[in-house]
C-alpha cells in the first residue's frame, strides 16, 4: 500500500517536473522546441510514468495526419506559383494605390490564413508588401503589422487555420462548418475593427495617391517590375489548375464532412495524396516529403505524450476541479477562460497551452453537461488562444516568422513597437469576442 | 531607388530598363488627377530630380526627362500630349538599338571565336543578330558573377549559339583560340572612359597585349553628358554571412565593386547606332553631344526660371 502510494505520488511529481521543464524549454527556446518536447516524452517513458504503448496511444494521429496533409497541399500550391500569381494580380489591381494595397493584402492574408497555414501566407505576403510599399516611399511597418495580426485573426476562423483550432476541433469533434458558422461574427468584427483602427490612425499614409505624380510613377515602376518578373516565370496552367481543383475539392470535403462521415484528416490526406498523384510529373514526391515540417509534427507528438503524463498522474483532474470550484457563474467562467487563454497566449506559444487545456476543459464541460451552452467554453478557449496570440511578438508562430522576415527585408519591428499596436488591438478583439460569447450564452 | 533601378537594369538591360521607366511614367500620368499646370510641372521636376540622384546615372533617362520637362513647360504641355511624346521617345530608343545592330552587320565573325565577358543585353542582341544573318561563330564565355553568367548561358542556349564557359581567371590558357572580343558598357564618360562590368579592365588589357581585336557596343544615347565628380567606383561594400558546418557562421567583410572604368584607347572599334567609331572619333562625337547638351540645359533652366 505504501509502495503503491509512493509510486503514485512520485509519478505525479516526475510528470509535473518533466512538464515544467518541457514547457520552460519550449517558451525560452534554448533548444529546438521539437527536441525539447521529444526529450520530455521519452523521459516520461524512461521514468516509468508512462509505458511505451501508453505514450504512443496518447499521440493524436488525426492531428498529425491533418497537419502533414495540409503541409503537402500548401507546398505543392506554392511550387505551382499560384500564390505569387495571386500576389501579382492583387498588386496590379491595386494600381499602386496604398489604400487598396493595404485593403487587398490584409484581406487576402485573412482569407488565405483561414484556409491554409497562416505562417505560409505570412511568408508569401510580407516580402512582396515590403518591396511594393517601400518602393512607393512609404514605411511598410503598418502594412506588415496589420498582415501579421490579421493572419492570426483569419486563422482563427476555420478548423484548419490555426494549430490550436486543429487540436480543439479534432479532440472535441467540432466540424469544419461549425467553426465557420460559429466564429464568422467575432472574426468578421475583429477584422473590421483592426482595419478601421489602422485606416483611422494612418490615414495620412493610406489615403489614395491620385494627386501625387512621383508616388504614382514609383508604384508603376514597381508594378512593371513585378509584371516582367511574373512573365519571366514560366507558370504551368495545367499544374496550377490541378492545384486549384484539388484544393477546392478538399475544402468541399471539409464542408460536407458530416455527409461524408469521414474524419477531417482523411479528407485532407485524400486531397493531398490525390494532388501528389496528379502532379507527379511536375514535382517529385521526395521534394514534397522533404518540405513537410517534420520538426513541427515531432513537437506536436512529443507534447501529446508530455500532457498525457500529466493526465495520467491526475494533476489535470485536480486543476479542472479547481476551475469548476472557482465560480458557479457560467458567464464568469466563459470570461475567465477567454481572457486567461488570451492573456497566456500573448506570453507563451498557444499550442502547448491549448494541449494542456483540452483535457482540463473536457472535465469542466462534463460538469456542465446539462447546460445547452457548455460548448461555448470551447469557443472561448479557441478565440482566446488565437486572438491572444496577437498580443506580443512571441505570442504566435506567424508573429515570430513575420517579424523575422521583415527584419531580413530591412524592416526592424521591435518588441515594444509591435506591442504598441498589438496590445490595444488584442484587447479590442477580446472584448468583441466576450460580447459575442455572452450574448450567445444569454440570449440564444 | 538606385538599388531598384539597378536591379531592373540587370534584368532588362539599359534600353529595356529605360523603356520600362518611360512606360511607367506614361501610366502614372494617365492615372494622375491634375489640379493645376504648375503642380504638374513641379511634380515632373521632382521626378526628374529623383532620377538624377540615382547611381549610376542613366543617360537615356536623363535625356528623355529633359525632353519631357521641356514639353511640360511649353504650351503643348497637356497630359495627353506629354503621353504622346513619351511614346515617341520610347520608339526612338527602340529604333536606335535596331540601327546599332545594322551597324554591327559589318563585323566579320564567321568561323571565328568571340570572347564575351560582361552581361550586356546589347552584346547578346548583336551576337544573336549576326547569328540570324548567317554568320556561324563560337562564343567563349568568361565567367563572372554567377547570375550574370547564367543569364548569358541561358541566352546562348535559347538561341542555339554554340558556346563554352571558362573561368575569367583562366583566360590566359585560351588566348590563342580567341579571335575577337565583344564588350558592352553602361556609359561613356568625360575623360574618354567607359563604365563597364567589374573585371572588364583586366581582360581588355590582357587581350590588348595579345593583339586581339576588341569591339565595344554602345548607343550614343548612353553617353554621360555631365562632368564626372566621383572618382571612386566603389558602391557595394557588404558583410556576408555564410554557413560553415551547420550552425556556425563566419562573418566577414566582402568588398565588391560595381563597375570598372576603362579607357577608350584600349578598345579598337566602338559600334554605335551612328556607325562604327575609332577611339578618337568617339571622343569627338562625345564632345559634340556634350556641347549640345549644355545649350539644352541652359534653355530649360531659363524656362523653369
Amino acid at each position: 500500500m505504501f509502495l503503491e502510494n509512493f509510486a503514485q505520488s512520485s509519478g505525479l511529481w516526475i510528470a509535473l517536473v518533466i512538464f515544467v521543464l518541457t514547457f520552460t524549454g519550449v517558451v525560452f527556446e534554448v533548444f529546438d522546441k521539437s527536441v525539447v518536447a521529444m526529450v520530455g516524452a521519452i523521459s516520461l517513458v524512461l521514468s516509468g510514468v508512462l509505458s511505451f504503448d501508453q505514450a504512443v496511444e496518447s499521440i493524436n494521429f488525426e492531428i498529425i495526419a491533418l497537419l502533414a496533409a495540409m503541409m503537402i497541399i500548401v507546398e505543392i500550391a506554392e511550387e505551382s506559383g499560384l500564390f505569387t500569381m495571386i500576389n501579382f494580380k492583387l498588386a496590379k489591381f491595386s494600381k499602386g494605390n496604398p489604400f487598396f494595397i493595404f485593403l487587398f493584402f490584409t484581406l487576402i492574408t485573412a482569407i488565405g490564413s483561414a484556409f491554409l497555414d497562416n505562417v505560409t501566407i505570412v511568408l508569401i505576403v510580407v516580402p512582396i508588401t515590403i518591396a511594393l510599399v517601400r518602393g512607393l516611399g512609404y514605411n511598410p511597418f503598418i502594412y506588415v503589422m496589420a498582415e501579421i495580426m490579421i493572419s492570426n485573426i483569419g486563422g482563427a476562423w476555420t478548423l484548419i487555420g490555426d494549430p490550436p483550432n486543429v487540436l480543439v476541433g479534432t479532440a472535441v469533434g467540432f466540424s469544419f462548418n461549425s467553426f465557420i458558422v460559429t466564429l464568422a461574427i467575432p472574426i468578421f468584427l475583429s477584422i473590421l475593427a483592426l482595419l478601421a483602427a489602422f485606416y483611422t490612425i494612418h490615414w495620412k499614409d493610406l489615403k489614395p495617391i491620385h494627386h501625387h505624380l512621383p508616388k504614382l510613377f514609383m508604384s508603376n515602376v514597381l508594378l512593371k517590375k513585378l509584371e516582367y518578373k511574373h512573365q519571366k516565370t514560366h507558370l504551368s496552367k495545367a499544374y496550377m489548375t490541378k492545384v486549384v481543383i484539388a484544393f477546392l475539392l478538399t475544402i468541399l470535403g471539409f464542408l460536407f464532412q458530416g455527409f461524408l462521415n469521414l474524419p477531417i484528416a482523411v479528407i485532407a490526406a485524400t486531397g493531398a495524396f490525390l494532388l501528389m498523384l496528379v502532379v507527379n510529373k511536375q514535382i517529385h514526391a521526395h521534394h514534397i516529403f522533404s518540405k513537410i515540417e517534420w520538426s513541427t509534427l515531432g513537437f506536436f507528438a512529443g507534447l501529446f505524450v508530455v500532457v498525457a503524463g500529466l493526465e495520467h498522474s491526475g494533476i489535470l483532474n485536480v486543476l479542472a476541479q479547481s476551475i469548476v470550484g472557482m465560480t458557479d457563474n457560467f458567464n464568469l467562467l466563459i470570461l475567465i477562460i477567454l481572457w486567461a487563454s488570451g492573456f497566456l497566449s500573448t506570453l507563451v506559444n498557444n499550442v502547448p497551452f491549448v494541449t494542456v487545456m483540452i483535457p482540463i476543459l473536457m472535465t469542466v464541460t462534463g460538469h456542465y453537461s446539462g447546460n445547452p451552452h457548455a460548448d461555448i467554453l470551447w469557443w472561448a478557449l479557441i478565440l482566446g488562444s488565437a486572438l491572444g496570440g496577437n498580443g506580443t511578438v512571441i505570442g504566435a508562430s506567424a508573429n515570430v516568422i513575420g517579424v523575422d522576415l521583415a527584419q531580413k527585408n530591412g524592416l526592424k519591428i521591435s518588441f515594444l513597437s509591435y506591442l504598441k499596436y498589438s496590445l490595444p488591438l488584442t484587447i479590442v478583439t477580446l472584448v468583441i469576442s466576450s460580447a459575442y460569447l455572452l450574448i450567445w450564452a444569454n440570449y440564444f | 531607388m538606385s538599388a531598384l533601378f539597378r536591379n531592373i537594369e540587370v534584368d532588362l538591360g539599359t534600353h529595356g530598363f529605360c523603356i520600362l521607366v518611360l512606360e511607367s511614367f506614361a501610366v502614372a500620368l494617365d492615372q494622375y488627377r491634375i489640379k493645376t499646370k504648375e503642380q504638374l510641372l513641379q511634380q515632373c521636376t521632382e521626378i526628374f530630380e529623383l532620377i538624377q540622384t540615382v547611381k549610376p546615372r542613366y543617360a537615356i533617362l536623363i535625356d528623355s526627362f529633359y525632353k519631357i520637362l521641356c514639353q511640360v513647360s511649353s504650351e503643348k504641355g497637356s497630359v495627353a500630349e506629354i503621353i504622346e511624346s513619351i511614346d515617341q521617345i520610347k520608339k526612338s530608343v527602340q529604333h536606335e538599338m535596331k540601327d546599332l545592330l545594322k551597324a554591327a552587320e559589318t563585323i566579320e565573325a564567321d568561323g571565328k571565336t568571340v570572347l564575351i565577358y560582361d552581361h550586356s543585353h546589347t552584346v547578346q542582341n548583336a551576337l544573336h543578330h549576326l547569328h540570324k544573318k548567317g554568320q556561324r561563330f563560337n562564343v567563349l564565355l568568361a565567367e563572372q558573377d554567377l547570375d550574370k553568367t547564367e543569364d548569358n548561358v541561358e541566352f546562348f542556349h535559347t538561341h542555339k549559339i554554340p558556346f563554352k564557359v571558362v573561368p575569367a581567371y583562366m583566360l590566359s590558357h585560351l588566348e590563342e583560340t580567341i579571335d575577337m572580343a565583344f564588350f558592352g558598357a553602361v556609359t561613356f564618360q568625360e575623360g574618354g572612359r567607359f563604365v563597364m562590368d567589374p573585371g572588364s579592365k583586366s581582360i581588355i588589357s590582357e587581350l590588348k597585349l595579345e593583339g586581339k581585336k576588341i569591339f565595344l557596343f554602345l548607343t550614343t544615347s548612353k553617353f554621360s553628358l555631365w562632368p564626372v565628380k566621383e572618382k571612386n567606383s566603389q558602391i557595394h561594400v557588404k558583410s556576408d554571412i555564410r554557413a560553415h558546418h551547420i550552425m556556425n557562421k563566419i562573418e566577414f567583410e566582402r568588398i565588391k565593386f560595381s563597375h570598372d572604368r576603362v579607357s577608350v584607347d584600349l578598345v579598337d572599334c566602338v559600334v554605335t547606332e551612328k556607325g562604327i567609331f575609332k577611339a578618337s572619333e568617339l571622343k569627338k562625337e562625345f564632345d559634340r553631344q556634350m556641347a549640345q547638351r549644355e545649350k539644352v540645359e541652359e534653355r530649360i533652366k531659363m524656362k523653369l526660371g
